[in-house]
């Protein structure tokens, strides 16, 4: 009986299985599939059961500033831990993978959208553009040793594909938010940052006890969100830049403080994604819009997966498997941008939320997800 | 048998699923960019009224930061002229003060884009008199004060306060996509406005004043002079009140316009030495023309004695059909002194042309504002004043034809030799207060002292 052959995909599976766990940068895996909690969102939320309001929504503001904050402080960490592992090679890959996956979900909505005529909260480029941001980022399933170094260094580009998500996802919510000019925001928004982070530094290193230690590291990480708030700039950038600060000072303050947030990040992570599963308005433009972008970040990802596996020789379907599962990154972002934005029009957090579900159910279906390559089965 | 050895395929399957995906996508792309949002209202009913008030205020904002843009692009080239109305000046009495001033009169505010560091150019006739610009002390004369107009299209290059020259790009109207916004720029008396207007006309129109096509600025409340910009900071051109049409004026024309006045040609425009008149349906049987203008009188000094005829029925000027007396005029106006035009007649029932040379104005451009004293007439109450030269001392102070002058300083009732003395002694920088009769008031004006080589013929 012939086997199946190595980077063979499977013929989509109904019904589709659970998804798996999966992890962003710096993030531990999770017993309950992230999509899981936007399910709830939609649930509860004011267009579900209506459990949670619009107000309360607005109340949750503060909240999610302090989960988008410990969010990048956590990607800052895992991006600290892949530099101390040489992987600077997959970076760049990542990097390529991030880009060309931008340019083609940004460019493709930017036809539809710019011919549609739909209406848009902001200008028609600058909406494309966060579409393509939000869109690119992914999250592998974790992957056990069994998996082999390819899958391995899949998943690592898969992870760090968040990395340009932020840090681009800062720039643009510098640009849109911002009063002073774009250069200049972003300069007040690292800056705080690193305010933030040597305050942080010289605190927890001087903790006497747990409890002073708990206390400090909850201060920095609400100080980084109202900083982010303040300025109307992005605490994801902010945590980003804080975390890169707390791993390369002297005194082990990443490992303390890390410690103290993992034990919080699902409950923060769950937060966001209920939010983000609330704040959704079904309309006729959510829709067209969610549609296209599901379409297009799977042609976008495949793309890249094709281009990147060549520049860090590794088999295409290993690439694809990694990537094109979506990131729970995509959906802070567009949460952050919601923030900046007015916050009766939520287009853009529906579009990337619905588009990050039926992704997830697509990547489920095609057998993306699988943790073991056919071989191995 | 021995298996014959497998043969890697040519595109694997992965390269095959991909080329696929994109296949498919680029056929989803180009299909749904067939679409467009429903706008029906049975659609438009689901979406809600937030995303409407928000798309509405977009395009606002849009319009808002455009207008910023081209406020911070344009303003350092621009400066707002402010000019002395006829009225202004005038005696008043209580109820001069409480009636309403038509729309257009009394303008006092006019913007003005700079040409180089000490120039700029407005939508000004020569008539105007401009005692200094908004933002500086304001003097009498000296600040800004109009260096030559053109009569024709009513454009005027001033001096202005110095200031370092930049460059302004023009977008022709040819290449204006309308409808679009576009932003008007007007002058205060507290400085430069910039606001949007909408432009939803496409059909240009010509105009025999004017070169290129104008386009009109419809139901637009814009004041004439406006200067008009793209919400990219391009120059599109000047508002202009042709015949109580509001239109825009093309920038090309404006430069044109000032580049030609600059150069010292003729600011007064050519007529031919042709009086004509409409042609009515008795005429067009009597002369067997169904189209032009008849002509009435030729004057034997004129350009045209000799070659058209009273009773000439003019039909084209150069190729274009000639349909209103005005229409004509204007379009032998449009001409400058030296140029050529050919002229088609009927004459008798027989089709005849023949070509008009304008005479090269041989008139000197004035090198200072000399007075002209000459055309003074005396009376028994004064100086009556038949003629005034542009850019005298005379006019500067705002003395028209026939204005009498009773009195000048402390001499009541002067003759024109004492008015001559009387003024040729004031010093540069001095004035020479006089007091004129005019549609039965009297005024006083002051006249600047002039330098001796300028000062009485």
């Amino acid at each position: 009986m012939p086997s199946s052959r190595a980077g063979a995909w499977r013929l989509p599976r109904w019904p589709p299985r659970l998804p798996r766990q999966r992890a962003a940068l710096g993030f531990g895996s999770s017993a309950t599939p992230p999509v899981t909690y936007v399910l709830v969102g939609i649930a509860i939320g004011p267009q579900g059961i209506g459990l949670l309001s619009s107000e309360a929504l607005g109340n949750l503001d503060a909240l999610v500033s302090i989960a988008l904050a410990a969010l990048g402080v956590l990607i800052g960490f895992g991006l600290g831990a892949m530099a101390r592992r040489q992987a600077g090679g997959l970076l760049v890959s990542a990097t390529i993978e991030a880009t060309i996956t931008i340019a083609v979900v940004a460019g493709a909505l930017l036809v539809l959208l710019s011919r549609w005529g739909l209406p848009l909260p902001i200008d028609v480029r600058v909406f494309a553009a966060m579409l393509g941001l939000c869109a690119c980022a992914s999250a592998a399933r974790r992957v056990d040793k069994a998996a082999g170094t390819e899958a391995s260094r899949a998943a690592r580009i898969a992870e760090l594909d968040d990395l340009p998500l932020v840090v681009l996802g800062g720039f643009t919510v510098a640009v849109l938010g911002g009063q002073a000019g774009a250069g200049l925001d972003l300069l007040l928004t690292v800056g705080a940052a690193l305010m933030v982070a040597a305050a942080g530094w010289l605190l927890v290193g001087r903790a006497r006890n747990e409890a002073e230690h708990g206390v400090f590291v909850a201060g920095a990480i609400v100080l980084l969100a109202g900083t982010g708030a303040y300025l109307d700039s992005s605490p994801l950038l902010g945590g980003l830049v804080a975390a890169l600060v707390w791993v390369w000072a002297p005194g082990h303050v990443d490992a303390r403080i890390g410690n103290d947030l993992k034990s919080h990040q699902h409950s923060l992570l769950a937060l966001l994604l209920i939010v983000a599963g609330a704040s959704i308005q079904w309309t006729i433009a959510l829709l067209w819009v969610a549609a296209s972008l599901l379409l297009f970040r799977l042609t976008g990802k495949l793309v890249a997966g094709a281009v990147t596996a060549r520049v860090a020789k590794l088999p295409p379907h290993q690439l694809a498997r990694a990537l094109v599962p979506p990131g729970v990154i995509g959906i802070a972002l567009a949460l952050n941008l919601q923030q900046v934005f007015d916050a009766s029009d939520t287009l853009l957090l529906s579009a990337v939320t619905v588009a990050a579900v039926l992704s997830e159910a697509l990547a489920n279906m095609l057998g993306l997800d699988a943790a073991t390559t056919p071989e191995e089965s | 048998m021995a298996d014959a050895p497998q043969t890697a395929p040519y595109l694997t399957r992965e390269t095959r699923l991909l080329i696929v995906t994109l296949t498919i996508s680029a056929a989803v792309l180009l299909l749904l960019a067939q679409l467009r949002f429903p706008e029906s209202a049975g659609l438009a009913d689901a979406t809600p009224p937030p995303l409407d008030r928000l798309a509405a205020r977009a395009s606002y904002d849009e319009l808002a930061s455009g207008v910023a843009r081209v406020e911070a692009q344009v303003f350092p080239t621009l400066v707002v002229l402010r000019l002395v109305v006829p009225e202004e000046d005038a005696p008043r009495r209580l109820a001069d003060v409480l009636t309403m001033p038509a729309r257009g009169v009394g303008r006092r505010h006019v913007p003005a884009l700079r040409t180089s560091s000490i120039t700029a150019v407005a939508a000004l006739g020569p008539e105007a008199r401009v005692t200094g610009v908004v933002g500086r002390a304001e003097q009498l004369t000296g600040v800004a004060r109009v260096i030559a107009a053109d009569p024709l299209r009513r454009l005027a290059l001033v001096n202005v306060p110095q200031a370092p020259p930049r460059s302004v790009a023009t977008l022709p109207l040819s290449a204006l996509v309308t409808p679009t916004y576009v932003v008007a720029i007007e002058g205060t008396s507290a400085g430069i406005t910039a606001r949007p207007i909408f432009l939803g006309n496409r059909e240009r129109y010509p105009e025999p004043r004017w070169a290129r096509p104008l386009l009109p600025l419809g139901g637009s409340a814009v004041t004439p002079g406006a200067l008009i910009f793209s919400l990219d900071g391009e120059f599109i051109g000047t508002a202009i009140n042709e015949g109580g049409t509001l239109a825009i004026a093309e920038a090309q024309d404006v430069f044109d316009t000032i580049e030609r006045i600059a150069g010292g040609v003729a600011a007064e425009p050519s007529d031919a030495g042709l009086v004509v008149q409409a042609l009515t349906p008795a005429l067009a049987i009597a002369t067997g023309t169904s189209a032009g203008v008849v002509v009435s009188e030729v004057d034997p000094e004129g350009t045209t004695a000799g070659l058209v005829l009273p009773g000439d029925v003019i039909t084209r000027i150069d190729g274009e059909a000639v349909t209103s007396a005005d229409q004509f005029l204007l379009a032998v106006a449009s001409y400058g002194h030296g140029d050529a035009f050919t002229l088609s007649l009927m004459r008798n029932g027989r089709a005849m042309s023949t070509q008009v040379f304008l005479g090269l104005d041989t008139e000197p451009a004035p090198d200072g504002p000399a007075v002209e004293l000459s055309p003074l007439d005396a009376t028994d109450d004064g100086v009556l004043v038949r003629a005034v030269e542009p850019a005298s001392a005379l006019a500067e102070a705002g003395v028209t034809p026939g204005d009498l002058v009773v009195r000048v300083g402390d001499l009541d009732a002067p003759s024109p030799a004492a008015l001559r003395e009387r003024l040729a002694a004031t010093a540069p920088g001095d004035f020479a207060l006089i007091v004129v009769r005019r549609d039965g008031r009297q005024r006083v004006l002051a006249v600047p002292g002039e330098p001796p080589a300028n000062a009485v013929e």
